[in-house]
C-alpha cells in the first residue's frame, strides 16, 4: 500500500512536473508572440489583392468557419528606379485601404520579396521595410500587430541575402514585441530554416505553369508527394497553406503566355471548350496585359477537394511537430464558392 | 554643344546611308508632320508642362523683386540651385553686409542688407529639401510624421508671415508644405482665403501654386474642381479620371463650363497631336483615330452658348472633316475658320489649312490653282521669315538640314508649307503633267527654311596617309558648305528635290534650268528666290543624266558648263577615277572625268559614222561599246550616278535610272555583236576577243592567228589566264555573253 501510494504520489509529482513545464513552454511561447496574448483561431485566410475591400460574402465566410486571422499582403518589393533615379529593392502594388478591418481579426502584413529585388539592395532593405510596414499598419488604424510575414521564392543563391533580410527584420521587430513568420516552399524544406519565428508551409504552386502538358499546377498530389515522402523535421513551427483559388494559364503555339485571373471561361463568345478543362480561345480579345489571340490554348487550373485533403492528410503524417494553423489561399469570394461548406469545414479543420 | 549636335547629325545621316548620297529610308515623310494648330508652337505632340515657362516668368519676377539689374542666371543659381548650407552661409553675410561673391543677386542683398528676402529664401529652401527628403517610393505617409511635422511647421511659419512684398511667394511655399503634408482641406481653404474661389491667377506666383488646389481637390474626389484648377495651369492630373467621367466628353465639359477657357483649345490641340502622331504608326483608318474628338467638336458646335471666339472649333471642325474625307464641309470650315477668327496666329493657321484642304480636294494643277499657290506661298514664305526667332535660327543652323533630310518637325511654318507641298502639291503637278513646275517646288521646299540661316553645321573630313579619316565639326555658310572639298554635301543629294531631279527624267531637269534661267512669272522668280539656284548643280545632273541616256554630245555641252572647282567639291570626286576605255586608274584623277568621257564617246560615234572600213570600225565600236559598258559599270559608276547601286524602295524613286542602266547594256550587246560581224581581218578579230579577255574563243576559234598561238602557247594552264589586264573588267561581261563566252568565264572562273 505504501509502495502503491509513493507511486502515486512520484505520478502526481511527475504529471504536475509535466503540467508546469508545458505551462512553461507555453509561456515562453506566449512571450515570444509579443504581447502575451494567445492567437484567437487556428483558422486564417490569407488576403492576396491591391485593394482593401471586403464583400458581404467575405465576411460571412470570416464569421461562419471561425477564421481570427488574415495574412494581408501589404505591397511587394521590387527591383526598381526610385524618385532619385537609382536603381533599388522598392516597394510596389502596395495595398489600397478602401475599408477598415473588422476589430475582432488578427491582420498580419505579408511583404511579398522578389528574388530580384534582394540581389539588387537586399542588404539595405530590412529597415525601410519594416518601417514601412509600421508606418501602414499605423496609418490605416491596424493595431495589436502581432506578427508579420516574408514571402520570398529564395533559391540558393539568394538564401543568404533573405536571411540576413530575415534576421534584421525580426530584431527589430522584436524590439517592438512583434513576431517574424516566411512561407516556407516545398523545395525549401530540406534548407536549414530562416531566422524567424515561424513558418508557413505552402502547399500550392507546386506545378510547372510553363509546361503546357502538366495537368494541374496549382496542386497535384504527384508533384508535392516527392517533398513529403519522409517525416520532415524543420527547425521552426509550421502553419499549413493550402489553395482554393483558380486561375487560366494562357499558352501559343504550346509556349505559356500568361496568367488568366478574372477572364469569364463561361463566355462562349470567347471561349469553346475542349474537354478535361482546356478551352480554345475563339475571339481575340484583350486581358488587360496582353492579347488572346484566336487559337490560343486555356488550361483552367483549381485544386480539386480530393486532392487538397490527400496533401494536407500526406503533410500532417510527415509534418512531426503540431501544426499551429491551417490557412488557405485565398479569400476570394468567387472562388471560395467552388467548396461546399463541409468542405471548407474539412479543409480548415485539424 | 553645338559641334556635339552636327556630330550626331553626321553621324545619323552617315550611318542611314551607308552608301553615302541619294534616296534613303526616311524616318517620317513630310505629310506625316503635325499639322493641327489653333494654341500656339506647341506642335510635337508633348504634353505641355508649363514648368519652364514657369520657372522663367518667375525668374523675371525675381527681378522685378530685387533689381532689373541682376542677370536671370544669378537669380536661378541663388534660387534655385543653392543648398540650405549655402543660403545659411549668405544669410550671414547679409547680416555682416559684405561679401566676396560676384553673384550679383548676392551681392545686391549682401548690400541692402535685405533680410526679409533672405529669411524668405531660407523657409523656401528648407521646405523643398524637407519635400525632396522623403521623395522615395518607401515612404508611407502617417498623420504626425516627421516629415508632417517638419511640413506642418514650415506652413505655420510661412502663413505668419505679415508683410505684403512677400505675401504671394510665402501663400506658395504654405500650399507646398500644406499639400505635401496631406491638409488637402487646408490647401483649398487657404487658397479661397486668400485669392477667392476662382483659379484665375494672372501672376506667375499664384500660377505656380493653382496646381496644389487641383490636387487637393482631386485627392478629396471633387474631380471637376480639379480639371478646373488644372485646367488653368495647363496640366492634367495624373490620375485623370477619364474623359467621360464627368458625364460628358471632357472638352465639351470644360467648354460647357467657360467657353472661353484660354487652355480649352491647348488640351485641343494635345490630344491632336497626339492623333496625328497615332496616324503615322498605326494602320487604321481616320475614323478610329480622329472620330471621337470629331464628335466633341461637333457636340461643342452645336451648343447654344458660343464662345467669343468660335473660330478655332472651326478650325477644328475642318481639320477632321478633311482627315474623315468629308471634302465640301471641310472646305466651308476652314473658310468659316479664316473669315472669323480673332487674332492673327489663329487666322494664319487656319488659312494654311485652307491651302492644305484646297490641294487636297484638287483634281488638278491649272492656271486658275497655279495664281492660288503663289499668293499662298509668297505668304507662307513670309510667315516663315517673320516667325523665326533667334532660338528657331540655332537650331536650324546646328540640325535644320537633318531635321529636313529625316522629316523631323522643327519650325511650324515650314513644317506645314513642306507637308503641303511635298506631301500634295508636287503629286498632284506631277498627275497632272507638271513636272517642272514639281521640281521648282520641291526646290522651295527643301530649301526656302534654310535660306534663312546664314550658317550650316557640317562635318570636315580630312584624310591623312598615316592617321587615316578625321572628322573636324565645322559651321559654314552654305556657299562654304557645298564648295568644301573635304565635306559630304549629304544635304543637296539626299533631299526630296534631288530625289525628284534624279528620278523624273531628264527633259524634264532641262525644262527646270531653262526655267530657272529664264524666270517667266512672279512664281518661278519666288521659287528660285527660296530654292539652291546655283546653275551648275543642274547642269552636272542633266550632263550625268544624259551620258546615262547615250546623249554625249548634249552632255558634254552641259558639263562643259561646269567648273572644275564645283566638280572637285561634289561626293563622288573622292572615288578613283578609273579610264573607263582601259580600266587602268587614271594618274592625279580627272576633275573634268565626266566631261572628257562625254567628249570622247562623242568623238568615237563620230568616227564610227565617218569610218568605211570594216575591221577599223569595227574596232572602233568595240572601244565604243566598252565605253558604253564602263559608264555603268562597279569602277566607274560615278559616270552616270551620284550614288552608287540603286534604291527603288523609296516611294519618289522611280525605275528611271535602272532603266536607262539597261538601256546602256542592251546597247551595248548590240555594238559588240554588231562589231565582230563586221570584222573581216580574222587577226584583227582574234586580237579583239583577245582584249575583251575571251581566251578560250581565241584559243578554239582562231587557233591559226597570231593571237590564237599566243594563248595557246603561253596559257596551257588555266590560271595563266588571269595575265590578263582586264581581268576584272572581264567579269562584267558575264550576265550579257553568249554561251560560248561563258565558258571563256568559267575558264576564268576556275583560275
Amino acid at each position: 500500500m505504501r509502495s502503491k501510494a509513493r507511486w502515486y504520489a512520484a505520478w502526481c509529482m511527475g504529471l504536475l512536473f509535466m503540467t508546469s513545464l508545458v505551462a512553461c513552454k507555453s509561456g515562453g511561447m506566449k512571450a515570444a508572440q509579443g504581447n502575451g496574448e494567445e492567437t484567437s483561431g487556428k483558422r486564417a485566410v490569407y488576403y492576396w489583392k491591391t485593394i482593401l475591400r471586403m464583400s458581404d460574402e467575405d465576411l460571412k465566410f470570416i464569421k461562419s468557419h471561425g477564421i481570427g486571422k488574415m495574412y494581408v499582403r501589404f505591397f511587394d518589393v521590387i527591383e526598381g528606379t526610385d524618385f532619385d533615379g537609382k536603381r533599388k529593392a522598392l516597394p510596389e502594388a502596395t495595398l489600397q485601404f478602401e475599408e477598415t478591418i473588422p476589430k475582432d481579426i488578427e491582420i498580419v502584413p505579408v511583404v511579398f520579396i522578389t528574388v530580384e529585388s534582394l540581389r539588387e539592395g537586399g542588404k539595405d532593405l530590412a529597415v525601410p521595410l519594416y518601417t514601412r510596414v509600421k508606418a501602414m499598419c499605423e496609418a490605416n488604424g491596424i493595431e495589436n500587430l502581432r506578427e508579420i510575414q516574408l514571402d520570398c521564392d529564395w533559391t540558393v543563391s539568394t538564401r543568404d541575402i533573405f536571411y540576413k533580410v530575415c534576421a534584421e527584420v525580426r530584431e527589430m521587430a522584436h524590439r517592438d514585441g512583434i513576431d517574424v513568420s516566411a512561407t516556407i516552399r516545398l523545395h525549401q524544406l530540406k534548407s536549414e530554416a530562416p531566422p524567424v519565428d515561424r513558418g508557413v508551409l505552402m502547399l500550392y504552386n507546386t506545378g510547372n505553369i510553363y509546361d503546357e502538358k502538366e495537368e494541374n499546377s496549382i496542386l497535384s498530389y504527384e508533384n508535392a508527394e516527392p517533398y513529403l515522402r519522409q517525416s520532415i523535421k524543420f527547425d521552426l513551427p509550421l502553419s499549413l497553406a493550402l489553395p482554393t483559388y483558380q486561375w487560366g494559364l494562357l499558352y501559343r503555339d504550346g509556349e505559356f503566355m500568361c496568367i488568366l485571373h478574372n477572364e469569364d471561361f463561361d463566355d462562349e463568345d470567347t471561349f469553346e471548350s475542349m474537354g478535361n478543362n482546356r478551352m480554345r480561345v475563339i475571339e481575340s480579345s484583350y486581358t488587360g496585359d496582353m492579347w488572346m489571340l484566336g487559337g490560343d490554348e486555356v488550361r483552367i487550373e483549381w485544386p480539386d477537394m480530393e486532392t487538397i485533403r490527400r496533401v494536407k492528410k500526406l503533410a500532417m503524417k510527415q509534418i512531426k511537430d503540431p501544426i499551429e494553423e491551417t490557412i488557405i489561399y485565398h479569400l476570394d469570394a468567387t472562388n471560395l464558392a467552388k467548396y461546399t461548406f463541409d468542405e471548407m469545414e474539412e479543409i480548415l479543420g485539424e | 554643344m553645338k559641334y556635339k549636335y552636327i556630330f550626331i547629325m553626321w553621324l545619323l545621316i552617315r550611318n542611314a546611308a551607308a552608301w553615302g548620297c541619294g534616296p534613303f529610308v526616311r524616318s517620317f515623310l513630310a505629310e506625316e508632320y503635325n499639322f493641327f494648330r489653333i494654341a500656339g508652337d506647341n506642335m510635337e505632340g508633348k504634353s505641355m508642362s508649363q514648368e519652364k515657362v514657369q520657372k522663367e516668368a518667375n525668374l523675371a519676377s525675381w527681378q522685378k523683386l530685387t533689381s532689373a539689374d541682376i542677370p536671370v542666371k544669378d537669380i536661378e543659381e541663388v534660387v534655385y540651385r543653392w543648398t540650405s548650407k549655402q543660403l545659411q552661409a549668405l544669410s550671414k553675410e547679409v547680416e555682416q553686409g559684405r561679401s566676396k561673391s560676384k553673384n550679383r543677386l548676392v551681392c545686391w542683398l549682401v548690400e541692402h542688407r535685405d533680410r526679409e528676402v533672405m529669411d524668405f529664401l531660407l523657409l523656401a529652401k528648407a521646405c523643398e529639401e524637407t519635400r525632396e527628403r522623403y521623395m522615395t517610393a518607401w515612404y508611407y505617409p502617417v498623420d504626425g510624421d516627421e516629415k508632417h511635422i517638419a511640413l506642418e511647421r514650415l506652413a505655420e511659419q510661412a502663413l505668419a508671415y505679415n508683410g505684403k512684398r512677400l505675401r504671394d511667394r510665402y501663400t506658395l511655399q504654405a500650399l507646398r508644405a500644406l499639400f505635401a503634408s496631406d491638409h488637402y482641406e487646408e490647401v483649398i481653404a487657404l487658397w479661397h482665403n486668400r485669392y477667392g474661389t476662382s483659379p484665375a491667377c494672372g501672376d506667375v506666383v499664384k500660377e505656380m501654386g493653382v496646381k496644389y488646389v487641383g490636387l487637393s481637390y482631386y485627392q478629396q474626389g471633387e474631380y471637376e474642381k480639379a480639371h478646373l484648377f488644372y485646367t488653368q495651369n495647363g496640366d492634367y492630373p495624373n490620375g485623370y479620371p477619364g474623359e467621360y467621367e464627368c458625364g460628358v466628353p471632357y472638352l465639351l465639359w470644360l467648354y460647357k463650363h467657360d467657353p472661353n477657357l484660354p487652355l480649352l483649345k491647348e488640351h485641343l490641340q494635345e490630344f491632336m497631336h497626339r492623333n496625328e502622331t497615332d496616324e503615322c504608326y498605326m494602320d487604321v483608318v481616320p475614323k478610329v483615330i480622329y472620330g471621337k474628338q470629331a464628335e466633341e467638336v461637333d457636340l461643342i458646335l452645336e451648343e447654344k452658348v458660343k464662345a467669343k471666339d468660335m473660330s478655332p472649333w472651326y478650325y477644328a471642325k475642318a481639320f477632321f472633316d478633311m482627315k474623315l474625307g468629308k471634302k465640301q464641309s471641310a472646305w466651308q470650315y476652314v473658310c468659316k475658320a479664316v473669315e472669323t477668327a480673332k487674332d492673327d496666329d489663329t487666322r494664319d493657321a487656319a488659312r494654311a489649312l485652307k491651302m492644305l484642304i484646297c490641294i487636297q480636294n484638287a483634281e488638278r494643277y491649272d492656271q486658275a490653282m497655279e495664281n492660288y499657290v503663289y499668293g499662298e506661298l509668297k505668304w507662307f514664305d513670309q510667315q516663315i521669315a517673320k516667325n523665326l526667332t533667334a532660338d528657331d535660327r540655332e537650331n536650324i543652323r546646328q540640325l535644320g538640314a537633318f531635321n529636313n533630310l529625316c522629316g523631323y518637325s522643327q519650325y511650324y511654318w515650314s513644317d506645314a508649307m513642306r507637308k503641303i507641298v511635298i506631301g500634295y502639291l508636287i503629286p498632284l503637278c506631277i498627275k497632272s503633267g507638271y513636272q517642272t513646275r514639281a521640281l521648282q517646288f520641291a526646290n522651295f521646299a527643301d530649301n526656302c527654311l534654310l535660306g534663312h540661316v546664314d550658317q550650316i553645321g557640317y562635318m570636315q573630313e580630312i584624310y591623312d596617309p598615316i592617321a587615316g579619316y578625321s572628322c573636324t565639326p565645322q559651321i559654314g555658310s552654305w556657299e562654304q558648305y557645298r564648295q568644301e572639298k573635304y565635306a559630304h554635301n549629304e544635304y543637296d543629294y539626299k533631299n526630296d528635290y534631288f530625289v525628284n531631279l534624279d528620278s523624273i527624267g531628264v527633259r524634264h531637269v532641262m525644262r527646270l534650268a531653262n526655267r530657272m534661267e529664264h524666270p517667266r512669272s512672279g512664281l518661278d522668280r519666288l521659287l528660285n528666290k527660296g530654292g539652291y539656284s546655283d546653275m551648275q548643280f543642274l547642269y552636272n545632273i542633266i550632263g550625268t543624266q544624259l551620258i546615262t541616256a547615250m546623249r554625249y554630245r548634249e552632255a558634254a555641252e552641259y558639263l562643259s558648263k561646269v567648273s572644275k572647282e564645283f566638280q572637285e567639291a561634289t561626293n563622288v570626286s573622292q572615288y578613283s577615277d578609273w579610264d573607263p576605255f582601259t580600266e587602268k586608274k587614271i594618274k592625279g584623277g580627272d576633275a573634268l572625268y565626266k566631261l572628257h568621257f562625254a567628249q570622247k564617246m562623242a568623238k568615237l560615234e563620230k568616227e564610227i559614222k565617218d569610218c568605211h572600213e570594216p575591221n577599223s570600225k569595227a574596232d572602233l565600236m568595240l572601244l565604243y561599246m566598252r565605253g558604253l559598258r564602263s559608264s555603268v559599270s562597279y569602277r566607274c559608276w560615278k559616270l552616270t550616278s551620284f550614288y552608287c547601286g540603286s534604291f527603288e524602295q523609296y516611294d519618289l524613286m522611280s525605275t528611271y535610272q535602272a532603266d536607262l542602266r539597261d538601256a546602256v547594256n542592251a546597247r551595248a550587246d548590240a555594238i559588240q555583236k554588231e562589231a565582230f560581224a563586221l570584222y573581216t581581218d580574222r587577226e584583227r578579230e582574234a586580237k579583239a576577243y583577245y582584249d575583251l579577255c575571251l581566251y578560250k574563243t581565241v584559243a578554239e576559234r582562231f587557233a591559226d592567228t597570231k593571237t590564237g598561238q599566243l594563248v595557246k602557247g603561253h596559257c596551257d594552264r588555266l590560271t595563266d589566264y588571269t595575265i590578263s589586264p582586264y581581268q576584272d573588267y572581264r567579269l562584267r561581261y558575264v550576265p550579257d555573253v553568249k554561251e560560248e563566252e561563258e565558258e571563256d568565264y568559267l575558264a576564268y572562273e576556275a583560275c
